[in-house]
């Protein structure tokens, strides 16, 4: 099933006086269960259209379906919704609250959904253990490596079970070795459970582990897309 | 170069420095206008001093504890040769023998009781009266009243020419007399007004049936000296049974109540200082924070770290400077306009010694007390920001920002 | 992990921060408290004092007499007092009337005279309008029979006491000086100078004697538990004076229930003035007419601590307006982020408010912790006001003056902290549910 449709999409910014056009006239169809990754230079466009198909950004022109449904029809409130239940994220910084621990943070899409308190712990616990850091659910993130942190990050994303995981230069701020992991797991992640993955990267090491590679220049797509 | 620096940075964060600069002019506004008035009450009280009562006031002992002050007694028969030792002191300016007494004023079929005092022609008391004069002049010479126009309309006789007092001499007797209206007056003190007129001295002591005078007010050259004055003829006036009373003695009711407004002042003063003081240090240490970096650069490139504190004093006092002006100039067109018309706060005001409206006072000394003070709350947030923003080591203040 | 917790946390990430803005708040919420129950204090036991002791709720006197008050004019009388008094005790709202001469009184005694204001008073009638009767501390109150009352301070410099025959001169609307004998009954004190000092309490009738008077007085003070009321009623019942029927003398039904009707009943089932002629213009004053002094004193202290109320919250809300600017600022990126997991606009205005709503608990509690002390100390104990004030002083302090907290004051307080640092934090709260996620997140996810 097609989980993302884009149909030409046309992202603009200003820049002071002048306009960048970050995508020019894109398409794109990602299916279900797909483990893709977008490539590029960088300026090419990559993280607008992660932007866009995470719904934190609105195209200037053309359309953007999920699961069938035009994005464009949801109000603000929609698409924080879709956020929080179909969509997760992993940032190239983490971006986890440094005030709340390890499981608070994996915590918060759950509390965001109003998911009752007692059923929180043992899911938490479950995703703790998926990505390795059982023993770490009280620490701070301040106190965790950056690749123990990209992996409560992507525990966080999966909180809510979502249909899709986005995730932009997910290993760039994490020496090789670790990267690897990173990618190790986000693939047997999409291999058992069935969750489609996106990622932009300009790593080749990374792309090897994408199943289909969208290659985009200038905010155009040269290859890969259908 | 460094006071450019400090200046530009404020105005790019216009709404902070804005927010650092209205939090002191308030602060030094509200400081002035107490100031004002507690001034203002001074003021008042320097005039009362200085111009319409005693600095000190002479009469005998029993005088004191008599049941009636108004009371024809206890009059010193040797008043004259009192206030010609008193005048032999060269810190004595002028002598003056007053005569206070009870009398009822009469107009046709009306009649008020008044507190009247027997004056002398050259008179240099009781100056809110001569002031105040509508119609005539006060002090006169030769026999007559002076009398207040409210006074008039309550007789009934707004036009009375003369008047008839009527008193209660030595032997008790009803003794009257029909006396010309010399002098009309208004004060700014209408409960003044409506209890007190004015009689000349030989037609009072001659209703009244007495012989030498029962007070003798003295007007010193510096008021200051009135204690010393008082204690050094003490012994003097102890042996013919008199007693002097200072006019701190005297006004001590005013002076309870200056003393009183101004702690109130003090109060109000510290706590409005206390809030402003926390916002302001607040806003400056945002400033700070948000300068980590950029400072963390300078320091890079070679600037030291008292630099950096000079950096965010200079900012600070500049604020603070600012700020305290424009409070200041704020202040006084309100401090100019209460001065000349008063700020009315009802019949309280009387209890205040203060007349129907409480004047404000203006002092350059003050408002510079204030100005500064404004300044050194900023300096004193700036001192305490630029102290904790310049303990970041240089690495640290590179990565924040 | 909820809301309220993570919102506590972000307000502790920055405890300077945090720091001054609850000092801030805490003052503003400390002084607020300790005023409010200084100025209650006044209302309780000021204006109490007043009216029980001097003014009743309301008074009738003369139309014009007030405008020649400085001269206590005895031409200026309410004729027919003991008719009037009937009807007025019959008007709604008013449990006591009693009738009152003001006339300059000379006092003396064999130690001498003194001038004094005298008050001739319809003691039975007096005792159901103001405390005198339980003022006394010596001897004992009128009851009717001719005599005097003078304050504890006067006697004792008169050389008199109860027993002791007084002699009271006066001069009487017809110019006269006349005199009267009377025995001091009793002693008084109020614990009040400006009374104590100055007043000499006289039976009606002796008084009326002595001035030369009728059956008239110059004032009749009203009371009643509700002054308002009170108030109402003396100017319905001023007014229905005035009005045409009320000489006629046509007995009419009593109309119960609204004032006018009762008054109107009243007026309208009553006998005439005396000589059959229109009654002479009767003026209506609520007691603060008398009370003018205490009255602005008031108005003043109250009106200036609401000023610098207003001051210092301004200065609050801007306070915290900055601190909270500057707080989302620094967290724009977490913000946007956990915009992208999914939480909307209002639940990020939400986690800003209820920071602000933590931070003004600190500061309610802080301040509270500082002003409950100072309160229960103002409120029990009281100040000692006597040293500040001149004898004299037109405003019954008292000795001690105690302020009066209420549960209310300190709920209002607390709502004005709290509803100060919300105030201030309604934009920076808006501004953060409206970040863009993707710029706000800068470039990359």
């Amino acid at each position: 099933m097609t989980l993302v449709r884009l149909e030409n999409i046309v992202k603009d910014y200003a820049l002071g006086r002048t306009t960048i056009r970050a995508l020019r006239n894109v398409s794109l169809s990602i299916e279900e269960g797909e483990f893709t990754s977008i490539v590029g230079p960088s300026g090419c466009g990559k993280t607008t259209m992660l932007n866009l198909i995470g719904c934190i950004d609105r195209p200037s022109s053309g359309s953007l379906e999920f699961e069938g449904a035009p994005v464009a029809e949801l109000g603000d409130d929609g698409e924080a919704e879709l956020r929080l239940r179909k969509i997760g994220f992993v940032f190239q910084s983490f971006n986890l609250v440094p005030v709340l621990s390890v499981a608070e943070n994996i915590e918060i899409p759950m509390m965001l959904s109003r998911m009752p308190r007692s059923a929180r712990r043992p899911k938490v616990e479950e995703l703790l253990e998926l990505v390795g850091l059982s023993d770490y659910a009280a620490h701070k993130p301040d106190e965790l490596s950056g690749g123990q942190r990209q992996r409560v990050a992507i525990a966080r994303a999966l909180a809510n079970e979502p249909r899709l995981v986005i995730a932009d230069e997910p290993t760039a701020n994490l020496d090789g070795a670790t990267g690897e992991g990173i990618l190790q797991a986000m693939r047997e992640l999409n291999e058992r459970a069935g969750v489609t993955f996106i990622f932009s990267t300009h790593d080749p090491r990374v792309m090897r582990f994408a199943r289909r590679v969208v290659r985009l220049r200038d905010g155009e797509i040269e290859e890969g897309g259908s | 170069m460094l006071l450019k620096m400090a200046v530009l940075s404020t105005l790019r964060r216009p709404r902070r420095t804005a927010l650092i600069v209205l939090a002191i002019a308030l602060s030094v506004f509200v400081m002035e206008f107490f100031s004002g008035w507690v001034l203002g009450m001074r003021e008042r009280m320097d005039r009362k001093i200085l111009q319409e009562t005693a600095h000190i006031l002479v009469e005998r002992k029993s005088r004191l504890e008599a049941l009636d002050p108004l009371a024809p007694v206890d009059y010193m028969a040797d008043a004259a040769a009192i206030a010609a030792h008193l005048r032999a002191d060269p810190r004595v300016a002028r002598v003056e023998a007053v005569a206070p007494l009870e009398g009822l004023l009469l107009a046709g079929p009306k009649n008020m009781g008044l507190r009247l005092y027997g004056f002398e022609p050259d008179t240099v008391f009781f100056s809110q009266v001569g002031r105040g004069s509508l119609r005539g002049s006060f002090p006169f010479e030769g026999p007559g009243l002076a009398v207040s126009r409210r006074t008039l309309e309550l007789l009934g006789a707004p036009e009375a020419k003369s008047l008839v007092l009527l008193v209660q001499d030595v032997d008790g007797a009803p003794a009257y007399r029909e006396l010309p209206v010399r002098c009309v007056f208004s004060t700014d003190d209408s409960a003044f007004d409506e209890t007190t007129a004015f009689v000349d001295a030989p037609d009072a002591s001659d209703l009244l049936g007495t012989v030498g005078a029962p007070e003798l007010w003295l007007r010193l050259r510096d008021p200051g000296q009135a204690g010393a004055v008082s204690s050094a003829e003490a012994g003097y006036l102890a042996e013919r049974g008199c007693i002097g009373r200072t006019w701190q003695v005297l006004q001590g009711g005013m002076l309870a109540m200056i003393k009183l407004m101004d702690l109130f002042m003090y109060v109000i003063n510290v706590i409005v200082l206390i809030v402003a003081a926390t916002v302001i240090t607040n806003a400056i240490l945002m400033n700070v924070f948000e300068k980590q970096r950029e400072y963390g650069t300078l320091r890079a490139i070679g600037m030291k770290r008292r630099t950096q504190l000079a950096l965010v004093l200079i900012e600070g006092a500049a604020q603070g400077i600012a700020g305290s002006l424009l409070g200041a100039a704020l202040a006084l067109p309100v401090a100019l306009y209460l001065r000349r018309h008063g700020l009315a706060i009802g019949a309280a005001s009387h209890a205040f010694g203060m007349g129907d409206v409480m004047y404000f006072g203006l002092s350059a000394a003050a408002t510079a007390r204030d100005v500064l003070v404004g300044a050194l709350i900023a300096l004193a947030g700036s001192l305490y920001a630029a102290i904790v923003g310049a303990r970041a080591s240089l690495v640290d203040a590179l990565r924040r920002g | 992990m909820n809301p309220f917790g993570l919102a506590a946390r972000n307000v502790f990430r920055n405890g300077r921060r945090t720091s001054l803005n609850a000092i801030a708040i805490g003052v503003g919420v400390a002084i607020m408290f300790i005023c409010l129950g200084w100025v209650q204090g006044y209302r309780t036991y000021i204006y109490r004092a007043v009216i029980s002791y001097q003014t009743g709720a309301a008074q009738l006197l003369r139309r014009g007499y007030e405008a020649q008050a400085p001269r206590l004019p005895l031409d200026l009388t309410i004729p027919g007092y003991q008719a009037l008094r009937e009807r007025i005790l019959r008007l709604p709202g008013v449990l006591g009337a009693s009738g009152r001469i003001d006339f300059a009184a000379r006092i003396a005694s064999p130690r001498g005279s003194v001038r004094m204001l005298g008050q001739g008073i319809d003691a039975p009638a007096e005792a159901g309008v103001t405390v005198l009767s339980r003022k006394i501390v010596r001897g004992s109150y009128l009851d009717g029979s001719p005599g005097i009352l003078l304050g504890a301070g006067m006697a004792r410099k008169l050389g008199v006491a109860p027993g002791s025959v007084i002699f009271v001169y006066a001069t009487d609307r017809y110019g006269v000086v006349n005199s009267i004998a009377l025995v001091l009954r009793g002693v008084f004190s109020f614990g009040y100078g400006a009374m104590d000092d100055s007043l000499a309490y006289v039976d009606l009738a002796s008084a009326q004697e002595l001035l030369g008077l009728g059956d008239e007085v110059t004032r009749i003070v009203l009371a009643g538990p509700r002054t308002q009321e009170v108030e109402d009623s003396a100017r319905a019942f001023a007014a229905s004076l005035a009005a045409p029927g009320a000489a006629a003398g046509t007995v009419a039904g009593t109309v119960a229930g609204t004032v006018a009707g009762a008054a109107a009943g009243a007026a309208a089932g009553a006998a005439p003035s005396p000589e059959g002629k229109p009654y002479p213009s009767v003026e209506a004053y609520g007691w603060r007419q008398f009370a003018q002094a205490t009255v602005s004193g008031v108005r003043a202290d109250t009106g200036s601590f609401y000023v610098i109320a207003v001051i210092l919250f301004a200065l609050i809300i801007a306070g915290i307006l900055n601190s909270m600017s500057m707080s989302v600022h620094e967290r724009h990126r977490e913000l946007a982020t956990l915009r992208a997991l999914g939480l909307r606009q209002r639940g990020v205005r939400r986690l800003i408010l209820y920071e602000s709503t933590w931070l003004a608990a600190l500061g309610v509690a802080g301040g509270f912790l500082v002003a409950a002390p100072i309160a229960a100390w103002l409120g029990l104990k009281g100040v000692d006001i006597s040293a500040y004030m001149p004898r004299d002083f037109p405003i019954p302090f008292g000795e001690i003056y105690h302020a009066d907290y209420r549960a209310w004051h300190a709920l209002l307080s607390a709502a004005l902290g709290i509803g100060a640092s919300l105030a201030g934090s309604l934009v920076p709260a808006r501004r953060a549910a409206k970040l863009p996620i993707a710029q706000t997140l800068g470039g990359g996810l």
